[in-house]
């Protein structure tokens, strides 16, 4: 999580701490360092991080939506085109955790973009 | 691109152009109507599941990696210590004085709440005057200047309501609570103050930064 000035008065972006996560309010509180050259009143824009361990990941631009939900579309060992129904994880980076229920992806699956 | 699929794209078509010429000498009107359910079929067949894939279809593979989500959004530092400042009228927010940032002493206004007649003082107003127009169709002077100063009464009580709101606390203010034109009532908190330098950014959740 990183936490910068949002004007032109810039100081290197600095790393906060999360004191408290209100779930009712849906509000994350961060605390700012100290040392941050930041003070009450300035106005900041705040990036939250949140990395998923080892998961199966795909790039984003491959999955498609239908009627049913999300799926990707592999092609098997004999050619053909087969639809897998996924479930979605974490999105971010331009790719997204695959929640296969199928157990037909695996590392390295070749998956056709639309 | 296999025989399969290649024969299936052009019996699809085959079909669309036969379509097309026909449309266009029968009716012109109907000249760009959409291709049929039936056509549209034929042309979902050549990617449907099952379908001979072509070989130099794009594709990207699956690999195993953490998958960073992030949400970025603008917010205002506050105070992490702060003290509340509450109303001690009813009424509106008409005035905020001090912005996120400024040095704050005891004493110094925070927000100035105009009076605002609450809902019940509201209705009896609008019944008194109901009451008043009527002694006054029957001819009842005696009981329309009784009504007149019951609702003088409360207008003076609600007239009298309202005012500036004030730090009890030394500090730097921290951010307001209540929007400007917020309806308070007494004892709400409406600013807050914040006690010593620390500070705490607070975002809203879900915004998608990706």
């Amino acid at each position: 999580m990183t936490i910068e000035p949002a004007t032109a008065d810039l100081v290197e972006p600095v790393v906060g701490v999360i004191a408290s996560i209100d779930v009712d309010a849906a509000t994350v509180t961060i605390e700012v360092p100290d040392d941050a050259g930041l003070a009450i009143g300035d106005r900041v824009e705040v990036t939250l991080a949140l990395p998923t361990p080892d998961v199966l990941r795909v790039a984003a631009e491959a999955i498609r939506s239908g009627v049913g939900g999300d799926f990707v579309v592999i092609v098997d060992d004999s050619g053909r085109w087969v639809d897998v129904d996924v479930t979605i994880g974490a999105r971010g980076g331009g790719v997204v955790e695959l929640i296969d229920d199928s157990g037909r992806l695996a590392p390295g699956t070749a998956v056709v973009l639309p | 691109m296999g025989r399969a699929v290649r024969r299936a794209r052009a019996a699809a078509l085959t079909i669309v152009a036969t379509s097309f010429a026909a449309s266009c000498a029968s009716d012109p009107a109907t000249r760009w109507s959409r291709p049929s359910a039936a056509e549209l079929a034929a042309l979902a067949e050549q990617e449907a599941e099952g379908a001979e894939a072509p070989e130099d279809v794009p594709t990207v593979r699956i690999d195993v990696g953490r998958v960073v989500a992030a949400t970025s959004s603008r917010t205002v530092l506050r105070g992490a210590d702060v003290v509340t400042v509450t109303a001690e009228v009813a009424g509106r927010i008409e005035r905020r004085t001090p912005s996120p940032g400024d040095p704050i002493e005891v004493g110094d206004p925070i927000a100035s709440v105009g009076a605002e007649p609450n809902d019940a003082d509201r209705l009896r107003l609008d019944i008194l005057e109901l009451e008043r127009q009527l002694a006054d169709l029957e001819g009842r002077n005696d009981d329309v200047a009784a009504i007149e100063e019951e609702a003088a009464d409360i207008r003076r009580r609600v007239g009298g309501g309202g005012g500036e709101i004030v730090a009890s606390t030394r500090g730097t203010f921290s951010h307001h609570l209540v929007g400007l034109f917020g309806r308070v009532t007494d004892g709400d908190p409406i600013g807050a103050i914040a006690v010593g330098d620390a500070a705490v950014a607070v975002v809203r959740a879900g915004a998608d930064a990706d």
